[in-house]
């Protein structure tokens, strides 16, 4: 709970427009940094490089979830400071992760969806949740109840994108 | 014992690298960018 009024007040500040983005890439850097610390990951991560043998190594799946939540942080943030509508964002999210599913190699794609929800956890969200809320808080013309809340489906939506991404180009990689 | 303590040991500096990017991250916002101590939770 103490990362909570750090990670609010930051975006208290980051929220002013000429630091529109510093705020962006605050919500990339702290998106990465947090995945990367997750403890939940790091077990998911570390269970299914033990299951495939080495085939799918921990460390470079780690990075592509992290990569997946900093691109949605932003992408969230961006939102906020916007005032586009949350579900617009959502569904492209998820019709991107359906389209990629059929491309990328059948195994992974459970590992994929599991990601989204694994990320979301003990240090990742009470910073995003705090983030979202002062940035909606802070920012004129926004409702901190309808705008400071939704950053967690956007960290949950970008990691299933960017680990199908990852496996989708392992493959065609390996096949080369 | 020795053993106990060299396995805690090393997983309170596995913790310790894991965090240290999150924290890095929220002190250079909050000192480079912002150039502003950090805000006291108990207030």
């Amino acid at each position: 709970m103490a990362i909570f009024p750090v990670g609010e007040s930051m975006a208290e500040k980051l929220s002013r427009p000429e630091l529109k983005g510093w705020a962006l890439a605050f919500a990339f850097c702290i998106g990465y940094s947090t995945t990367m610390a997750e403890p939940a990951l790091l077990a998911v991560a570390g269970k299914a490089e033990e299951i495939s043998a080495g085939a799918l190594p921990s460390f470079y799946l780690r990075n592509a979830v992290a990569i997946g939540v900093a691109v949605g942080l932003t992408l969230g943030v961006y939102r906020i400071l916007s005032g586009d509508p949350l579900w617009l964002y959502i569904l492209i999210g998820y019709l991107i992760a359906v389209v990629l599913t059929f491309y990328a190699p059948k195994e992974i794609v459970p590992l994929a969806y599991d990601s989204g929800g694994v990320t979301t956890s003990t240090i990742t969200v009470p910073l995003v949740t705090a983030i979202g809320i002062g940035m909606a808080t802070n920012t004129p013309g926004r409702n901190p109840l309808i705008d400071g809340f939704g950053l967690i489906a956007f960290a949950s939506v970008f990691p299933m994108i960017s680990v199908l991404s990852y496996s989708i180009i392992a493959k065609l990689i390996k096949r080369e | 014992m020795i053993e106990f303590l060299n396995t805690l040991v090393a997983d309170f500096l596995i913790i310790l690298r894991d965090v240290a990017p999150v924290l890095a991250v929220v002190l250079f916002f909050q000192f480079a960018v912002l150039k502003q101590s950090l805000p006291n939770p108990k207030k």
